[in-house]
């Protein structure tokens, strides 16, 4: 059990949401994030100097992958969904879930 | 080099507010005359009435900001900021002596550059200059209303040094041929009451010159939504309430016409707003503040040439039919790939005033202030004289506005990059963000 945390540009979003859902992965807490990577932010010039913006507009994606067998297609569907080849990408993580619980009960188990 | 430069620019200036202060200096001369029995009641209805006008500028910028994303709000603040400086300054210097002085048939002349010789004092109706004050706020406005269209994607500078020109040779001379006793009036019977033709077709058609020479925001820009309902709201209010005077000062007289007009207009913009409810909730299934207020500028802008010609059931017309013409023209252009006018500008004010022009020709009631029978009355003059008028406009402001745009083009850089758009020009070009 892994919870994929991915952090992508903003207008791959819906792309990767898209290639996620084909999977049948539903399931995910999308937060509006600002951040920087390697490069340290973009360096624009203007008319007096050089500007550094350090904090750029990202999308963090958080999904919990209960069944293990699914969770290398998971990352290849993002990847390949939120790719462009130029600095500003964004990472992935893959971490363990030790417990996913539910809130709401399972509907066998207890009717409404 | 910065400081030679700095000393020109500066120099510049000193000399611009000398010619400004003599041309007063000598104006100031001959003022204290013409005293006697004045129209007090014209000139303060069209003194409100020019300050009802210029609130919608700054309404425009509540208005096309509230409907951007956050991250340009600041942007379109200044833009809209820069609009009414640059407009006012060449406006006084010298668009309105190109407006309305002489009888050239495409511009007029320079005999009153700076206002010169411009009167404060008037005998009889509003004296020149107030007339001057009331057009004035016209060409900001105008200016305003092009920003919607190619919002978020031309730089800060390319866009003053557009508005600086285009404010000369598209601007001035649509005055000139629709007021000024140009072309229009020379070789057409045109009427257009309060700015259809000269206001709204040309800005509506400079957007598209401007979104077609600048090309499409990325996608993720395009795509996002209105940021803020309520500005875009507090917008609408100020756009509308400031209508009120530029169609019921477009008289320039306090009299029984402004009465009937500023009802006409009100008749009008709730006819608007009904027909793009109806029409959105009928394709749609679900209708918002933003239909409504698009819709309630289609019914203004619809009734903007018509305002003095027409009684109420006319305008009941008017409006409804801009605000189901409106409607298509914001979904037809949505869909377009390449025409990503921001904020619909052509589709409402473009599309709305050309109806209304074109309705102007049909419904014109010779009782009226105009005195010209439109279509319905069985004349075919007034009619065909309005659509030739719209096509020259739309021609004449699209080829210019592009010209002048691509011209810029060669000097500076006109489009921010797709790494600026993303972060948003707020940051990038003013350092300021809107909200924290």
């Amino acid at each position: 059990m892994k919870l994929i945390t991915a952090v992508i540009r903003p207008e791959k979003c819906q792309a990767v949401k898209d290639a996620l859902k084909d999977l049948g992965i539903n399931g995910m807490t999308i937060t509006h994030v600002y951040g920087r990577g390697r490069q340290g932010g973009v360096k624009f010039t203007t008319r007096a100097g050089e500007i550094i913006i350090d904090e750029l507009e990202k999308t963090k994606i958080e999904i919990v992958v209960e069944d293990d067998s699914q969770v290398d297609s998971a990352i290849d569907a993002i990847v390949k969904a939120a790719q462009t080849g130029r600095p500003g990408d964004g990472r992935l993580m893959v971490t363990p879930v030790e417990r996913f619980i539910r809130i709401r009960p399972e509907p066998p188990e207890k009717q409404e | 080099m910065g400081t030679k430069k700095r000393i020109a620019i500066i120099a510049t200036m000193a000399l611009v507010i000398c010619a400004a202060m003599m041309v007063f200096a000598t104006q100031g001369s001959d003022a204290g005359t013409g005293e006697g029995t004045e129209d007090t009641g014209s000139i303060t209805w069209i003194m409100v009435c020019s300050a009802l006008v210029f609130i919608m500028s700054p309404g425009i910028a509540f208005f096309y900001g509230g409907m951007l994303r956050k991250q340009s709000m600041s942007s379109m603040i200044t833009q809209t900021l820069i609009a009414m400086g640059v407009m006012t300054v060449s406006w006084v210097v010298v668009g309105y002596s190109l407006s309305f002085s002489g009888d050239g048939t495409f511009i007029g002349d320079l005999e009153h550059m700076f206002l010169n010789g411009v009167t404060e004092n008037a005998p009889t109706g509003i004296s020149e200059m107030e007339f001057a004050i009331f057009q004035g706020m016209f060409a900001m406005i105008t200016a305003a209303i092009v920003l919607g269209a190619c919002a978020e994607r031309i730089r800060y500078t390319a866009m003053i040094w557009f508005l600086a020109i285009w404010s000369v040779i598209v601007y001035a001379p649509m005055a000139h041929w629709v007021w000024g006793g140009g072309l229009f009036d020379q070789y057409l019977t045109v009427l257009d009451y309060a700015g259809g033709t000269v206001v709204h077709i040309c800005a509506g058609i400079t957007g598209i010159a401007l979104v077609l020479f600048a090309g499409k925001r990325s996608d993720m820009v395009r795509n996002s939504r209105a940021h803020n309902i309520p500005l875009a709201f507090l917008g609408c209010a100020l756009l509308w309430f400031g209508w009120i005077g530029f169609n019921g000062g477009s008289g320039l007289s306090a009299g029984g016409e402004a009465v009937r007009v500023i009802m006409v207009t009100m008749t009008s913009a709730a006819c608007g707003m009904i027909a793009w409810f109806a029409v959105q909730y009928y394709m749609v299934g679900r209708v918002g503040v933003l239909g409504m207020i698009a819709g309630s500028i289609a019914g203004l802008v619809g009734i903007t040439p018509a305002a003095g010609y027409v009684g109420i059931s006319e305008a009941m017309i008017i409006g409804a039919v801009t605000g189901v013409l409106c409607f298509f023209a914001v979904r037809y252009t949505k869909g377009r790939e390449k025409l990503d006018d921001a904020l619909d500008v052509f589709a409402v004010h473009g599309v709305g005033g050309i109806w209304g022009a074109i309705a102007t020709g049909i419904l014109a009631n010779p009782d009226y202030a105009g005195g010209v029978a439109g279509l319905i009355y069985g004349s075919w003059d007034l009619f065909i004289g309005q659509i030739v008028a719209v096509i020259i406009t739309l021609v004449f402001c699209f080829a210019v506005s592009y010209c002048i745009i691509f011209v810029i083009s060669k000097f500076m850089r006109v489009r921010v990059t797709e790494e600026e758009m993303l972060v948003g020009q707020d940051i990038i070009e003013h350092g300021e963000n809107a909200y924290m």
